[in-house]
């Protein structure tokens, strides 16, 4: 696999191949915070899009480009906080599936998804971060702007309040 | 004691996400192994964890993306101060050699082409907008030139 900070200066020179590989490996990445987020897949899909293009548009300031990921999660709150300033709309119940997943599953999804709404904006992003695979505390604390001293216990606390949520969804958890 | 409480219950999640230290989390897989209320908190995480982990799978948004990203470059102007300033340097350039090589080709002293533009100018503000314009003329269609060399 190519090392991301080479594929990052490859994409500050405009290297069509290279900025695809990099829409590729974090796509996911950014659509599943988007969709966890404002609960649209449509919308989820607009804002993966307007983050990868005001990434690549000011790629140049990235100064590590080691980075990437952070720098990326970080553009990504951000749209997704204005998106979620703009448009309070009503939550609807959209649930997207991957391929293969069982009717438990996708009511798994229901019920923490809609769990997650209740939540408070920084909470529920903290929670979807934090179990995303592939981030660190450290990372999900730059990302989130919050001083790595503290992650924990904020974490912690939107843990606490996501549980709260789930109170009388236990057996149907379980039994997926 | 009630049924499903436990005063650890809490520290389920934190175990789960690694968030414990050491001896906390030694200390709490003890008290695991013997707490049902727990071991039923734990399968809870783990339901939450599964979902949560999933990477969920968009479209094939690439091509959209570089498209888009293509359009967005057009766009952008792409002028910095020294490629706003060359054509006028240009301009004054040629202006300047016009002025040295015209009396040459029209045979023209020297001497009297120097009390033409002092007439010229000492004439009025008109004649300076005139040679002003013709300046600002020229820098545009050498920058037009430049342009459709750049692509």
């Amino acid at each position: 696999m190519e090392k991301i900070d080479e594929l990052v200066r490859r994409a500050r020179k405009g290297d069509e191949t290279a900025i695809t590989r990099l829409v590729g490996i974090y796509k996911g990445f950014v659509y599943t915070i988007a969709y966890r987020m404002v609960n649209d897949p449509d919308r989820a899909e607009d804002i993966t899009q307007e983050t990868f293009i005001r990434a690549f548009i000011k790629i140049d300031s990235l100064k590590d480009p080691g980075r990437f990921k952070t720098w990326l999660g970080k553009i990504t709150r951000n749209l997704i906080y204005d998106h979620l300033r703009q448009e309070r709309k009503e939550w609807i119940e959209v649930v997207v599936t991957n391929p293969g997943d069982g009717m438990a599953s996708i009511r798994r999804r229901v019920i923490i998804q809609k769990a997650l709404s209740r939540l408070r904006e920084q909470d529920r992003m903290l929670l979807v971060l934090t179990y995303f695979k592939g981030l660190s505390l450290r990372e999900v604390g730059k990302i989130m702007e919050i001083p790595e001293a503290d992650i924990r216990v904020y974490i912690h606390r939107a843990r606490r309040r996501l549980r709260k949520e789930l109170k009388g969804y236990e057996e149907e958890l379980l039994s997926v | 004691m009630k049924k499903n409480s436990c005063r650890y219950k809490d520290l389920v999640f934190d175990y789960q996400l690694s968030l414990l230290d050491e001896k906390k989390r030694l200390d709490f897989e003890t008290h695991l192994k013997e707490c049902p209320v727990c071991q039923r908190e734990l399968k809870i995480a783990r339901a939450i964890e599964t979902d949560l982990t999933s990477e969920l799978k968009t479209g094939d948004i690439e091509g959209e993306i570089i498209k888009r990203l293509a359009y967005l470059r057009d766009l952008k102007p792409g002028f910095s101060l020294t490629e706003l300033i060359t054509p006028f340097v240009y301009a004054f350039g040629y202006l300047t050699a016009g002025i040295i090589l015209l009396p040459i080709v029209i045979n023209i002293p020297f001497d009297r082409l120097g009390s033409i533009l002092t007439t010229f100018v000492s004439d009025g503000i008109l004649n300076l907008i005139i040679i002003g314009a013709i300046l600002l003329l020229s820098a545009t269609i050498i920058s037009f030139s430049m342009i459709g060399e750049h692509g």
